[in-house]
Protein backbone atom coordinates (compact mmCIF):
# COMPACT_ATOMS: atom_id res chain seq x y z
CA UNK A 1 0.00 0.00 0.00
CA UNK A 2 2.94 2.39 1.33
CA UNK A 3 4.70 1.53 -1.92
CA UNK A 4 1.50 1.56 -4.49
CA UNK A 5 1.15 5.06 -2.94
CA UNK A 6 5.26 6.38 -3.64
CA UNK A 7 4.61 5.27 -7.33
CA UNK A 8 1.98 7.03 -7.35
CA UNK A 9 3.09 9.93 -6.80
CA UNK A 10 6.28 9.67 -9.45
CA UNK A 11 3.69 10.29 -12.43
CA UNK A 12 2.52 13.41 -10.60
CA UNK A 13 6.16 14.65 -9.95
CA UNK A 14 6.95 13.88 -13.56
CA UNK A 15 3.80 15.42 -14.83
CA UNK A 16 4.97 18.89 -12.79
CA UNK A 17 8.49 18.49 -13.87
CA UNK A 18 6.44 17.73 -17.90
CA UNK A 19 4.23 20.67 -17.35
CA UNK A 20 6.66 23.43 -16.06
CA UNK A 21 9.15 22.26 -18.89
CA UNK A 22 6.28 22.38 -21.38
CA UNK A 23 5.38 25.96 -19.99
CA UNK A 24 9.27 27.20 -20.66
CA UNK A 25 9.14 25.80 -23.78
CA UNK A 26 6.04 27.19 -24.90
CA UNK A 27 7.40 30.77 -23.42
CA UNK A 28 10.44 30.07 -25.89
CA UNK A 29 8.10 28.81 -29.00
CA UNK A 30 5.43 32.03 -27.94
CA UNK A 31 8.53 34.41 -28.03
CA UNK A 32 10.41 32.81 -31.30
CA UNK A 33 7.07 33.23 -32.83
CA UNK A 34 6.40 36.77 -31.59
CA UNK A 35 10.05 37.18 -33.02
CA UNK A 36 8.96 35.84 -36.64
CA UNK A 37 5.46 37.95 -36.63
CA UNK A 38 7.82 40.67 -36.76
CA UNK A 39 10.00 40.35 -39.25
CA UNK A 40 6.89 39.17 -40.96
CA UNK A 41 4.90 42.33 -40.23
CA UNK A 42 8.36 44.55 -41.49
CA UNK A 43 7.34 42.78 -44.89
CA UNK A 44 5.59 45.41 -47.13
CA UNK A 45 2.28 43.83 -47.87
CA UNK A 46 2.03 41.88 -51.37
CA UNK A 47 5.56 41.36 -51.11
CA UNK A 48 6.06 37.97 -48.88
CA UNK A 49 5.10 34.60 -49.44
CA UNK A 50 2.04 33.92 -52.46
CA UNK A 51 -1.27 32.97 -50.50
CA UNK A 52 0.89 31.26 -47.66
CA UNK A 53 -2.54 29.81 -46.56
CA UNK A 54 -4.15 27.55 -49.13
CA UNK A 55 -6.19 28.26 -51.61
CA UNK A 56 -5.73 24.91 -53.26
CA UNK A 57 -8.82 24.64 -54.82
CA UNK A 58 -8.42 27.20 -57.19
CA UNK A 59 -6.04 25.68 -58.76
CA UNK A 60 -8.24 22.42 -60.40
CA UNK A 61 -9.39 24.58 -63.21
CA UNK A 62 -5.50 25.28 -64.03
CA UNK A 63 -4.22 23.49 -67.80
CA UNK A 64 -2.00 20.17 -66.78
CA UNK A 65 1.36 21.47 -66.79
CA UNK A 66 2.72 18.14 -65.27
CA UNK A 67 6.20 16.78 -65.99
CA UNK A 68 9.49 18.13 -67.37
CA UNK A 69 9.86 20.06 -70.23
CA UNK A 70 12.92 19.92 -72.60
CA UNK A 71 13.02 23.21 -74.57
CA UNK A 72 13.73 23.03 -78.39
CA UNK A 73 15.93 26.83 -77.90
CA UNK A 74 14.83 28.93 -80.09
CA UNK A 75 13.13 28.93 -83.62
CA UNK A 76 15.00 31.19 -84.96
CA UNK A 77 18.61 32.98 -85.29
CA UNK A 78 16.78 36.14 -85.53
CA UNK A 79 18.21 38.83 -83.66
CA UNK A 80 16.71 41.67 -81.70
CA UNK A 81 16.89 45.16 -83.73
CA UNK A 82 19.18 46.80 -81.45
CA UNK A 83 20.30 50.88 -81.29
CA UNK A 84 22.80 53.00 -79.88
CA UNK A 85 25.91 52.20 -78.23
CA UNK A 86 23.81 48.42 -77.75
CA UNK A 87 24.11 48.23 -81.75
CA UNK A 88 27.53 48.86 -81.96
CA UNK A 89 28.75 46.88 -79.01
CA UNK A 90 26.97 43.95 -80.86
CA UNK A 91 28.70 45.11 -84.69
CA UNK A 92 31.83 45.28 -82.52
CA UNK A 93 31.36 41.52 -81.24
CA UNK A 94 30.29 40.08 -84.43
CA UNK A 95 33.11 41.43 -86.31
CA UNK A 96 35.46 39.69 -83.68
CA UNK A 97 33.73 36.32 -84.50
CA UNK A 98 33.67 36.73 -88.45
CA UNK A 99 37.56 37.06 -88.01
CA UNK A 100 38.12 34.08 -85.95
CA UNK A 101 38.76 36.31 -82.52
CA UNK A 102 36.77 34.66 -79.77
CA UNK A 103 34.35 37.62 -78.20
CA UNK A 104 35.78 38.80 -74.68
CA UNK A 105 33.20 38.00 -71.66
CA UNK A 106 35.32 38.68 -68.53
CA UNK A 107 32.43 37.36 -66.42
CA UNK A 108 32.59 34.24 -64.78
CA UNK A 109 31.72 31.12 -66.93
CA UNK A 110 29.36 29.98 -63.80
CA UNK A 111 27.07 32.82 -64.04
CA UNK A 112 23.99 32.23 -64.22
CA UNK A 113 22.18 32.83 -68.09
CA UNK A 114 19.26 34.57 -66.72
CA UNK A 115 16.23 36.02 -68.24
CA UNK A 116 14.94 35.96 -71.04
CA UNK A 117 17.74 33.43 -72.71
CA UNK A 118 17.60 31.23 -69.47
CA UNK A 119 14.20 29.96 -71.18
CA UNK A 120 15.63 29.82 -74.49
CA UNK A 121 18.26 27.12 -73.53
CA UNK A 122 17.59 23.80 -75.44
CA UNK A 123 18.45 20.05 -74.11
CA UNK A 124 18.40 21.21 -70.00
CA UNK A 125 14.70 20.60 -68.54
CA UNK A 126 12.46 22.76 -66.68
CA UNK A 127 9.68 22.24 -64.28
CA UNK A 128 6.28 24.31 -63.51
CA UNK A 129 5.40 23.96 -60.10
CA UNK A 130 1.85 25.77 -59.80
CA UNK A 131 0.99 26.50 -56.12
CA UNK A 132 -1.61 29.22 -54.80
CA UNK A 133 -0.58 32.93 -55.97
CA UNK A 134 2.48 31.81 -57.52
CA UNK A 135 3.53 30.00 -60.96
CA UNK A 136 7.37 28.73 -60.22
CA UNK A 137 9.66 27.76 -62.70
CA UNK A 138 12.64 25.44 -62.13
CA UNK A 139 15.77 25.67 -64.58
CA UNK A 140 18.25 22.49 -64.42
CA UNK A 141 20.74 24.84 -65.67
CA UNK A 142 22.62 26.22 -62.89
CA UNK A 143 20.11 25.43 -60.60
CA UNK A 144 18.11 28.72 -61.02
CA UNK A 145 14.17 29.33 -60.66
CA UNK A 146 11.63 31.80 -61.84
CA UNK A 147 8.80 33.27 -59.52
CA UNK A 148 6.04 34.23 -61.05
CA UNK A 149 3.51 36.11 -58.45
CA UNK A 150 -0.36 35.29 -59.30
CA UNK A 151 -1.55 36.70 -56.52
CA UNK A 152 -2.40 40.33 -58.05
CA UNK A 153 0.69 42.03 -56.54
CA UNK A 154 2.33 44.76 -58.61
CA UNK A 155 5.99 45.07 -59.51
CA UNK A 156 7.82 46.38 -56.32
CA UNK A 157 8.85 50.04 -57.14
CA UNK A 158 12.43 49.69 -55.48
CA UNK A 159 13.49 46.56 -57.62
CA UNK A 160 16.69 45.52 -57.04
CA UNK A 161 17.85 43.80 -60.90
CA UNK A 162 18.29 40.06 -60.56
CA UNK A 163 19.06 37.59 -63.29
CA UNK A 164 15.57 35.91 -63.09
CA UNK A 165 14.12 39.95 -62.56
CA UNK A 166 10.81 40.41 -60.78
CA UNK A 167 7.85 38.35 -62.90
CA UNK A 168 3.89 38.97 -62.09
CA UNK A 169 1.48 36.98 -63.82
CA UNK A 170 -2.18 36.10 -64.67
CA UNK A 171 -4.09 33.34 -65.95
CA UNK A 172 -6.36 34.22 -69.42
CA UNK A 173 -8.00 30.99 -69.74
CA UNK A 174 -5.64 27.96 -70.23
CA UNK A 175 -2.35 30.94 -71.02
CA UNK A 176 -0.25 32.19 -68.35
CA UNK A 177 0.55 35.57 -69.22
CA UNK A 178 3.69 37.00 -67.59
CA UNK A 179 5.20 40.43 -67.43
CA UNK A 180 8.67 40.22 -66.23
CA UNK A 181 11.26 43.31 -65.27
CA UNK A 182 14.04 44.25 -62.89
CA UNK A 183 16.46 42.14 -65.00
CA UNK A 184 20.21 42.72 -64.17
CA UNK A 185 21.95 43.88 -66.97
CA UNK A 186 24.60 41.53 -68.01
CA UNK A 187 21.94 38.71 -69.36
CA UNK A 188 22.14 37.88 -72.68
CA UNK A 189 18.59 38.82 -74.78
CA UNK A 190 19.04 35.68 -77.49
CA UNK A 191 21.89 34.09 -78.98
CA UNK A 192 25.30 34.74 -78.60
CA UNK A 193 27.34 37.67 -77.47
CA UNK A 194 29.29 39.07 -74.70
CA UNK A 195 27.50 39.89 -71.66
CA UNK A 196 28.61 43.56 -71.36
CA UNK A 197 26.50 45.94 -73.26
CA UNK A 198 23.94 43.07 -73.37
CA UNK A 199 20.72 45.34 -72.58
CA UNK A 200 19.09 48.13 -70.64
CA UNK A 201 17.75 48.29 -67.36
CA UNK A 202 14.94 48.86 -68.05
CA UNK A 203 14.25 45.99 -70.24
CA UNK A 204 10.77 44.16 -69.92
CA UNK A 205 9.45 40.72 -71.03
CA UNK A 206 5.66 39.51 -71.35
CA UNK A 207 5.14 36.18 -72.38
CA UNK A 208 2.27 34.17 -73.10
CA UNK A 209 2.55 30.46 -72.03
CA UNK A 210 -0.10 27.66 -73.07
CA UNK A 211 0.17 23.76 -74.25
CA UNK A 212 0.17 23.53 -78.25
CA UNK A 213 -4.10 23.27 -79.35
CA UNK A 214 -2.75 20.54 -81.27
CA UNK A 215 -0.75 18.72 -79.46
CA UNK A 216 -0.52 19.27 -75.37
CA UNK A 217 2.66 17.47 -74.79
CA UNK A 218 3.88 20.61 -76.68
CA UNK A 219 4.46 24.09 -74.54
CA UNK A 220 4.66 27.23 -76.20
CA UNK A 221 6.07 30.54 -74.66
CA UNK A 222 5.77 33.70 -76.91
CA UNK A 223 8.12 36.04 -75.75
CA UNK A 224 8.27 39.73 -76.57
CA UNK A 225 11.18 42.08 -75.32
CA UNK A 226 10.82 45.82 -74.86
CA UNK A 227 13.68 47.89 -74.31
CA UNK A 228 13.40 51.72 -74.72
CA UNK A 229 17.25 52.01 -74.33
CA UNK A 230 18.53 48.81 -76.21
CA UNK A 231 16.01 47.75 -78.79
CA UNK A 232 14.85 49.58 -81.65
CA UNK A 233 11.51 47.77 -81.61
CA UNK A 234 10.11 45.01 -79.73
CA UNK A 235 11.41 41.83 -80.18
CA UNK A 236 9.30 38.82 -80.77
CA UNK A 237 10.46 34.84 -80.00
CA UNK A 238 8.67 31.85 -79.88
CA UNK A 239 9.61 29.12 -77.85
CA UNK A 240 8.97 25.60 -77.49
CA UNK A 241 9.22 22.33 -75.03
CA UNK A 242 8.23 19.04 -75.41
CA UNK A 243 6.79 17.10 -72.00
CA UNK A 244 8.14 14.19 -70.54
CA UNK A 245 6.95 12.33 -68.07
CA UNK A 246 9.68 10.36 -66.57
CA UNK A 247 12.80 12.82 -66.63
CA UNK A 248 13.48 14.31 -63.48
CA UNK A 249 15.62 17.62 -62.58
CA UNK A 250 19.42 16.57 -61.86
CA UNK A 251 21.63 18.41 -59.66
CA UNK A 252 24.16 21.58 -61.65
CA UNK A 253 26.60 23.15 -59.26
CA UNK A 254 29.01 25.17 -61.57
CA UNK A 255 31.63 25.59 -58.69
CA UNK A 256 31.74 21.52 -58.41
CA UNK A 257 34.51 21.74 -61.27
CA UNK A 258 34.87 24.68 -63.41
CA UNK A 259 38.11 24.31 -65.02
CA UNK A 260 37.21 27.38 -67.19
CA UNK A 261 38.81 30.18 -65.80
CA UNK A 262 38.77 33.98 -67.62
CA UNK A 263 41.57 35.88 -67.59
CA UNK A 264 41.57 39.56 -67.52
CA UNK A 265 40.59 39.73 -71.08
CA UNK A 266 37.77 38.34 -71.28
CA UNK A 267 38.83 35.18 -72.57
CA UNK A 268 38.36 31.53 -71.37
CA UNK A 269 41.27 28.92 -70.43
CA UNK A 270 40.96 25.59 -69.56
CA UNK A 271 42.97 24.83 -66.58
CA UNK A 272 45.11 21.04 -66.55
CA UNK A 273 44.85 19.59 -62.92
CA UNK B 1 26.09 -6.79 -82.63
CA UNK B 2 24.92 -5.89 -79.83
CA UNK B 3 27.84 -3.14 -79.97
CA UNK B 4 26.49 -2.13 -83.30
CA UNK B 5 23.02 -0.86 -82.13
CA UNK B 6 24.77 0.53 -79.02
CA UNK B 7 26.77 2.57 -81.72
CA UNK B 8 23.81 3.51 -83.74
CA UNK B 9 22.19 4.28 -80.70
CA UNK B 10 24.81 6.64 -79.95
CA UNK B 11 24.92 7.96 -83.29
CA UNK B 12 21.13 8.94 -83.33
CA UNK B 13 21.09 10.65 -79.99
CA UNK B 14 24.62 12.53 -81.10
CA UNK B 15 21.97 13.90 -84.08
CA UNK B 16 19.39 14.66 -81.45
CA UNK B 17 21.15 16.34 -79.19
CA UNK B 18 23.44 18.43 -81.76
CA UNK B 19 23.61 21.93 -81.30
CA UNK B 20 23.94 21.61 -77.51
CA UNK B 21 24.54 23.83 -75.32
CA UNK B 22 27.94 24.22 -72.64
CA UNK B 23 29.01 26.65 -70.28
CA UNK B 24 31.94 28.39 -72.60
CA UNK B 25 32.52 29.18 -76.00
CA UNK B 26 34.28 26.20 -77.66
CA UNK B 27 37.06 28.62 -79.30
CA UNK B 28 39.88 27.49 -77.62
CA UNK B 29 39.60 23.94 -79.33
CA UNK B 30 40.24 23.32 -82.78
CA UNK B 31 37.25 21.94 -83.88
CA UNK B 32 38.39 21.58 -87.27
CA UNK B 33 41.05 19.17 -85.99
CA UNK B 34 40.47 15.07 -84.33
CA UNK B 35 43.08 13.35 -82.84
CA UNK B 36 42.72 10.01 -82.25
CA UNK B 37 44.98 8.16 -78.81
CA UNK B 38 45.57 5.09 -77.61
CA UNK B 39 45.76 4.98 -73.48
CA UNK B 40 44.91 3.91 -70.48
CA UNK B 41 41.70 5.92 -68.47
CA UNK B 42 43.32 7.49 -65.51
CA UNK B 43 40.55 9.49 -63.95
CA UNK B 44 36.96 10.13 -65.05
CA UNK B 45 35.36 12.78 -62.94
CA UNK B 46 31.76 13.12 -63.25
CA UNK B 47 31.02 16.03 -62.59
CA UNK B 48 29.36 19.55 -63.38
CA UNK B 49 29.44 21.64 -65.04
CA UNK B 50 31.41 19.13 -67.53
CA UNK B 51 32.60 15.22 -67.07
CA UNK B 52 36.56 14.69 -67.68
CA UNK B 53 38.35 12.10 -68.84
CA UNK B 54 41.60 11.91 -67.85
CA UNK B 55 43.99 9.59 -70.18
CA UNK B 56 47.69 8.38 -70.24
CA UNK B 57 49.35 7.47 -73.49
CA UNK B 58 52.55 6.03 -73.03
CA UNK B 59 55.31 7.65 -75.52
CA UNK B 60 56.79 4.72 -77.68
CA UNK B 61 60.17 6.31 -76.83
CA UNK B 62 60.00 6.27 -73.02
CA UNK B 63 57.55 8.09 -70.84
CA UNK B 64 54.02 9.26 -71.27
CA UNK B 65 51.40 12.09 -71.46
CA UNK B 66 48.12 12.62 -70.08
CA UNK B 67 45.44 13.95 -71.97
CA UNK B 68 42.51 15.82 -70.03
CA UNK B 69 39.58 16.08 -71.83
CA UNK B 70 36.64 17.71 -71.12
CA UNK B 71 32.82 16.21 -72.08
CA UNK B 72 29.28 17.61 -71.81
CA UNK B 73 28.03 17.70 -68.17
CA UNK B 74 26.91 14.59 -66.32
CA UNK B 75 22.68 15.13 -66.59
CA UNK B 76 23.07 15.29 -70.31
CA UNK B 77 25.72 12.35 -70.89
CA UNK B 78 23.07 10.27 -68.41
CA UNK B 79 20.28 11.51 -70.62
CA UNK B 80 22.37 10.19 -73.52
CA UNK B 81 22.86 6.51 -71.87
CA UNK B 82 26.33 7.28 -69.99
CA UNK B 83 26.88 6.33 -66.48
CA UNK B 84 29.27 7.11 -63.73
CA UNK B 85 30.65 4.16 -64.25
CA UNK B 86 31.04 4.07 -68.24
CA UNK B 87 34.35 4.60 -68.19
CA UNK B 88 36.74 3.83 -64.94
CA UNK B 89 40.39 3.76 -64.14
CA UNK B 90 42.38 1.15 -65.78
CA UNK B 91 40.25 1.16 -68.89
CA UNK B 92 42.06 0.80 -72.36
CA UNK B 93 40.69 3.06 -74.55
CA UNK B 94 41.22 4.93 -78.20
CA UNK B 95 39.84 8.42 -77.58
CA UNK B 96 39.06 10.97 -80.50
CA UNK B 97 39.39 14.83 -78.92
CA UNK B 98 39.55 18.17 -80.66
CA UNK B 99 42.43 19.36 -79.58
CA UNK B 100 43.53 22.55 -77.44
CA UNK B 101 44.67 25.32 -79.72
CA UNK B 102 47.90 26.45 -77.80
CA UNK B 103 48.92 22.61 -76.87
CA UNK B 104 48.10 22.48 -73.90
CA UNK B 105 47.17 18.39 -73.12
CA UNK B 106 43.74 18.76 -73.27
CA UNK B 107 40.43 19.26 -75.80
CA UNK B 108 36.88 18.75 -75.79
CA UNK B 109 35.66 14.85 -76.20
CA UNK B 110 34.32 13.37 -79.21
CA UNK B 111 34.31 9.70 -78.78
CA UNK B 112 35.51 6.99 -76.65
CA UNK B 113 36.00 2.99 -77.95
CA UNK B 114 36.61 0.28 -75.51
CA UNK B 115 38.26 -2.48 -75.52
CA UNK B 116 35.21 -4.67 -75.82
CA UNK B 117 34.41 -2.43 -79.02
CA UNK B 118 31.52 -0.38 -77.23
CA UNK B 119 31.68 3.62 -78.89
CA UNK B 120 30.40 6.12 -76.61
CA UNK B 121 29.91 9.35 -78.15
CA UNK B 122 29.71 12.70 -76.11
CA UNK B 123 27.17 14.14 -78.76
CA UNK B 124 28.53 18.26 -77.60
CA UNK B 125 28.76 20.21 -80.75
CA UNK B 126 29.99 23.32 -80.14
CA UNK B 127 27.73 26.89 -79.79
CA UNK B 128 30.74 29.17 -81.86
Amino acid sequence: MKARSRLARIPQRLLLVAVVTGCAVLAACTKNTDADTSARESTPAGSGAAFPKGQYASLDSLPDWGGVWVGDGPTTNEQPQRKGKYLEAYEEQMAMREKGIPIPNPFSNCLPRGMPSMMALGVYPIEFLITPGRVTVLLETWMQWRFIYTDGREHPEDLDPSYSGHSIGHWEGDTLVVDTIGIKEDTIIAGRGSRQQAHGPNMRVIERIHLDPENPDTLIDEMTITDPDALAEPFKQTLTFKRSREMQLAEFVCAENDRNPVDASGQSGYTIK
Amino acid sequence: MFTRIKLLLAAGMLIAWSGSFAHHSFAMFDMKKEVTVKGTVSEFAWTNPHAFLHVVVANPAGGSKEWQLELASPNNLKRRGWKSTSLKPGDVVTVVFNPLRDGTPGGSFVSATLADGTVLLSGVKPQE
